[in-house]
């Protein structure tokens, strides 16, 4: 049995990255990790370990955001009004961009990918979990999850030849 | 500096064949400021997922869960019965077809055959359970039989009534007339 307070509550923020990838609202983000945490917190008599609650909440996580993303009924293209906007940059050479700038479009390019290749990208890449893990919550084989994070990576090594090219 | 090995380890990284360790590495490596020519184009993209692993809950979050769990927990508290059931009824369910399954065997079952028995029975007019006991001790009644019967038989042979092979109860209940 798992301690709430000790194995549960430090993964808030894993939860909480991973609702604000799906659904890049803050509030709607914090609502669905409670919640997340709320439903570990029922079931955690029954949960063995900090490893078992992690792979559970993070596809609780994941499925609520879907659910509340779909109830919203939003499209991709209003997802990023408070970014820049990629037109203005893709004229400028890329060492003419500021750091900042340069992350940005970095973001942009990673919240456009395909859902799964975003979501195995966030899992593998900004919160280092393993292959298994990954494909425990989000319900894919390991084969799957490493396909999509391989197309994942080429898809941002591209954007650099691209902007390298832009840029000359 | 050679940087051999990182130019290696981006290379496997883009091919998916990095340990996660290794991608460790990278995320490190390319925080510090002064880099080659050919790998400095990599560091924003280590930035921002550093960055991006970075971002955090307010801090009142923790309160909100606390408080709302608290909720929960008192809500469970002032109905604790209810609780309890609902735990057994939980851990019942599964059951619940299986036990519904095996009665209504037991129900169709003990019908028929009481239905089929019950034709057979009809011709046969014994009933076991209607008799009692006129004697507490086996041995008293057996005395009292063989001594009623032995009386027939003295009975039989005086009137001479055609008998014209007999032996006493006792004898037969011995067994001395089988051998």
């Amino acid at each position: 049995m798992i301690n709430f307070n000790k194995d549960v509550m430090p993964l808030k923020n894993k939860f909480y990255r991973l609702a604000l990838r799906v659904l890049h609202n803050h509030e709607e983000a914090q609502d669905v990790t409670q919640e997340t945490l709320i439903r570990l917190w029922r079931r955690s008599e029954t949960l063995a370990n900090a490893d078992e609650a992690e792979a559970l909440g993070l596809t609780i996580c994941h499925n609520l955001a879907i659910d509340t993303y779909r109830r919203e009924g939003r499209d991709h293209d209003n997802l990023d009004d408070d970014q820049i906007n990629l037109a203005d940059t893709a004229l400028s050479p890329l060492e003419t961009i500021s750091r900042n700038q340069q992350r940005q479009l970095l973001l942009k390019q990673i919240n456009t990918l395909p859902d799964r290749q975003k979501y195995v990208l966030q899992l593998r890449d900004i919160e280092g979990l393993s292959y298994k893990k990954i494909a425990d919550a989000l319900n894919m084989s390991e084969e799957q999850v490493k396909i999509n994070l391989f197309r994942a990576r080429q898809a941002l090594k591209n954007s650099f030849k691209n902007k390298e090219r832009d840029g000359l | 500096m050679d940087y051999k090995y990182i130019e290696n380890l981006v290379e496997r990284y883009f091919d998916c064949k990095t340990t996660l360790i290794e991608e460790q590495i990278l995320r490190s490596f390319f925080m510090q400021d002064e880099l080659p020519e050919n790998l400095v184009q990599y560091k924003p993209l280590f930035e921002t997922l550093n960055q991006e692993s970075r971002v955090e809950l307010p801090d009142d979050f923790d309160n909100k869960v606390m408080a709302e769990i608290s909720n929960l927990e008192l809500q469970q508290k002032t109905s604790p019965f209810t609780r309890k059931l609902s735990n057994i009824n939980l851990t019942l369910k599964p059951f619940y077809k299986a036990v519904a399954s095996v009665a209504l065997i037991i129900t169709v079952g003990m019908s028929a055959s009481e239905y089929f028995n019950s034709k057979e029975g009809d011709t046969v007019e014994y009933n076991y359970a209607k008799y009692h006991d006129t004697y507490s001790d086996p041995q008293v009644a057996y005395s009292q039989v063989s001594s009623a019967l032995n009386d027939l038989s003295k009975a039989f042979k005086s009137n001479n009534i055609g008998v014209t092979d007999t032996t006493t109860i006792s004898e037969a209940a011995t067994g001395k007339q089988l051998q």
